[in-house]
């Protein structure tokens, strides 16, 4: 229960009713309850408790264990929970959803040791690759397939396409164990030939020679 | 049973395709061949073990159509 105060749309426009409850309820057309706020303080619009997951709204819990705010819609594995949405191009700038995803619409910045806040930049994809064998992927992320195109010839294809070919290609591949030399080195070429979506990865010797290497990881920055 | 798409290249060889776990978890390998097989190559998709493991003459690898 609740003390109410109801706008009616009829009579004075204005209705309130008392109970013993400590809780306070705004009621707007009549009835239906726009705000909450109950005995501890929490602030509710559009809901009536924090484990009030109908309708869209949002809530202020400041004694509810951790301070927070809780934006919360009726479908909470589609809605943008949490969002600051621009007013002059009808756009959403940052929004955070249900299953914790973020979006960021300008620039991530932060300092963490770097000296002072700066735009970081990306890895917009990356794979970690056995070129021995078995040509297996160990891991990734926005990429599609590697291409085997020969000894010590590969193609990374990315799923989601760069904006450009300036994208830089960064990596490493282990040599395939035992000492140094010559034919036991293993180094690598990024990047020869690209497109926005993939680019050109060969593995050699020191001896100009082509090579599979069991280790082969490659990641690309924009 | 894993996929592979192979196709043949310009030289006479066999490029071999192998797919990302994260790609095939929302797509199918027809899809992966669509987009990443180059325009206009035909190509076959095969069992993972029709590969040869064995890569001593992986230039020498032909594709039959």
């Amino acid at each position: 229960m609740s003390s109410t105060i109801t706008a009616l749309t009829s009579g004075g426009g204005l209705a309130m009713a008392g109970d013993t409850s400590g809780q306070l309820e705004l009621k707007t057309n009549n009835g239906t309850t726009a705000v909450t706020i109950d005995t501890t303080q929490n602030f509710f619009v559009n809901k009536t408790a924090y484990s009030d997951t109908s309708g869209n709204g949002f809530g202020v819990f400041p004694n509810s264990g951790v301070p927070q705010v809780s934006c919360v819609g009726a479908s909470n594995s589609t809605n943008k929970n949490f969002t600051v949405y621009s007013s002059t191009d009808s756009a959403y700038k940052f929004y955070v959803d249900y299953a914790g995803n973020g979006y960021f619409a300008g620039n991530l910045q932060f300092n963490s040791g770097y000296g002072s806040v700066a735009t970081a930049y990306g890895v917009r994809a990356w794979v970690n690759f056995n070129g021995t064998g078995t040509v297996a992927i160990r891991g990734s992320g926005n990429v599609s397939s590697i291409t085997d195109s020969g000894t010590g010839n590969y193609t990374v294809n990315m799923t989601t396409a760069m904006p450009d070919t300036n994208f830089s290609c960064v990596g490493g591949v282990g040599k395939n164990g035992g000492g140094w030399s010559a034919s036991n080195s293993a180094v690598m070429s990024l990047g020869e030939t690209k497109s926005t979506t993939s680019f050109l990865v060969e593995v050699f010797n020191l001896n100009s020679s082509y090579i599979d290497v069991a280790t082969i990881q490659t990641a690309v920055l924009r | 049973m894993t996929k592979r798409i192979i196709y043949p290249t310009d030289d006479g060889g066999v490029a071999i395709i192998i797919p990302t776990p994260e790609y095939l978890a929302d797509h199918t390998i027809e899809e992966i061949a669509a987009k990443d097989v180059p325009e206009g190559k035909e190509f076959k998709i095969v069992d993972t073990a029709d590969i040869p493991t064995d890569r001593t003459f992986r230039n020498a690898w032909e594709y039959t159509a």
